[in-house]
């Protein structure tokens, strides 16, 4: 079985992947700024504990063993923030399974992140596996809770249900048609988060946006994951409207489509930037059957693999700067020719 | 080539300006790296709380002027004052909740447009902290006994009455060892 970030799941066309997040923090210890390092151990190893009693293969990795490659490799296929990683402030750990469709990262902000993933929108049956887990850990450590406040966090922000829900999607024909900004707009009318994953604005390349919920106290959880499903399926919609707008003048979008497929295929050189929105003209025109000599398999694999970390993890070396625009190319050309 | 090692292709250019005088190198990426030209990564200490803090002044100064004469109350159990929360948007501990519950609500309903927690409850804790909410209760109960027996006492030393004086802080020093 591959892992979910190369499979492909409900939506696909436009939703890349889905995450549902909870935060808890461990009663009897203070929030993470106020730990001192023995007390930072000392979460850790009571957490190290029960690992083996929630099951899914989850294995205890401890942050500081793992190289700089693995974790921008982790980074990079959003198991864990890119703060985890610098923020060199706490001692750390995640609790990850093979599959990496469950993520827990240790004292990043608070105790406890709990993360799980999935390619598509698959939030409800995401949100049902959260609570699993959130009730397996729960029953053996106690957690901070207050009746009026619920499940307690260092940030205010975070607390109630300690629940984020979000999807990431690709939405280039809302982008070249000019309805981005409208959209973006609506859905933060809607009380939801919505940013550029590759950057803010004009400048995000690859047309790829994280949706999600700002609210964590005063609703429940079954009203957040519905709310931000709502959305999703409202952008859904828009972004399949622009494309089938794009559709009718088809020389023009095949056009454009191809001219990036033919960059990437052939370039010698290719750097993450320019990867990156070449990938997302190409993704379109797979997703609308204008490009046939790609599926979404190879979409997905050329996605994972051209990202800096992943292409030093798939090559097995550290490559520097210059060295990783020639074999990303390289890359790019074995995936295509499988 | 790389101006620096002279072995690898140039990828970093560095222009420098001092004084009128302009000097330039080129590098490759790990000279780059190695000279420290090509980190230019500088995080700035920028939070939710950076935002909020002048906010959550305003609050304070104007909307709740009230909170002004409580604001050195620190939590027992970490530390944390209400300004600390202010500067950096975090409590310290879970305990902080329970000391500025009044203060964070009204903030909540701000930040998150509600400030009460519906979402699935976490049935075993949240009893037992009912019960020690309880608790908490009963000891404020024998607080303020203790504030009324010093009322007493006073009132019974201005009155000269020695002999009740006697007994209430007989009755004192009982309450203060349990």
């Amino acid at each position: 079985m591959s892992n979910w970030y190369l499979q492909n799941g409900k939506d696909s066309d436009v939703v890349i992947s889905s995450r549902v997040r909870l935060v808890r923090n461990l009663n009897g210890f203070k929030f993470l700024s106020k730990c001192s390092k023995e007390e930072q151990e000392k979460i850790l190893e009571k957490i190290k504990e029960i690992v083996p009693s929630l099951g899914y293969g989850l294995k205890y990795l401890k942050l500081e063993d793992l190289d700089d490659i693995t974790k921008l490799s982790l980074v990079e296929k959003h198991l864990i923030s890119p703060e985890f990683v610098m923020n060199n402030n706490a001692k750390k750990a995640i609790i990850v399974n093979d599959e990496e469709n469950i993520c827990i990262m240790l004292n990043e902000d608070d105790h406890i992140k709990l993360q799980v993933f999935s390619s598509g929108q698959e939030l409800e049956n995401l949100m049902n596996l959260a609570i699993e887990l959130d009730e397996k850990i729960g029953e053996i450590l106690d957690y901070s809770y207050s009746k009026n406040f619920g499940y307690l966090a260092a940030s205010p922000i975070n607390i109630g249900t300690g629940m984020k829900a979000s999807v990431i999607v690709h939405l280039p024909a809302l982008t070249y048609t000019g309805n981005l900004s409208k959209v973006l707009r609506i859905v933060n009318n809607f009380g939801m988060s919505v940013k550029g994953l590759y950057g803010e604005g004009t400048q995000n390349q690859g047309d790829m946006y994280l949706i999600s919920n700002n609210q964590t106290i005063g609703v429940n959880e079954k009203e957040i994951i519905s709310n931000v499903k709502n959305i999703a399926e409202k952008v859904i919609e828009q972004e399949r409207t622009a494309r089938k707008f794009l559709g009718k003048n088809s020389l023009e979008l095949e056009d454009r489509v191809y001219r990036s497929y033919g960059i990437l295929k052939f370039a010698s050189r290719m750097s993450s930037d320019e990867c990156k929105k070449l990938l997302s003209d190409v993704k379109l025109g797979v997703d609308l059957g204008i490009i046939k000599e790609l599926d979404d398999s190879k979409m997905k694999k050329l996605e994972l693999y051209t990202k800096s970390g992943n292409l030093q993890k798939y090559f097995g070396k550290q490559l520097e700067g210059y060295e990783r625009e020639i074999k990303r190319a390289e890359v790019i050309k074995q995936i295509m020719n499988e | 080539m790389c101006q620096n090692c002279g072995k690898n292709e140039v990828t970093f250019k560095f222009t420098q300006v001092i004084n009128g005088v302009k000097k330039e190198m080129n590098l490759c990426d790990k000279c780059a790296r190695e000279l420290g030209l090509k980190d230019m990564n500088f995080s700035m200490p920028i939070s939710f709380s950076s935002f909020l803090g002048d906010f959550f002044n305003d609050y304070t100064d104007n909307l709740l002027p009230s909170f002004m004469g409580t604001q050195t109350v620190q939590c027992k159990n970490c530390g944390t004052t209400f300004d600390d929360f202010i500067n950096s948007g975090e409590f310290g501990c879970s305990d902080c909740y329970d000391l500025f519950e009044d203060r964070i609500s009204p903030i909540l309903k701000n930040l998150q447009g509600a400030n009460r927690h519906v979402g699935r409850g976490y049935k075993e804790l949240a009893d037992k902290a009912d019960k020690e909410k309880v608790n908490k209760k009963e000891v404020n109960k024998e607080e303020t006994k203790l504030e009324k027996l010093q009322k007493d006492l006073q009132k019974a030393i201005k009155d000269e009455r020695y002999e009740d004086a006697a007994k209430i802080r007989d009755e004192i020093k009982k309450l203060d060892k349990k």
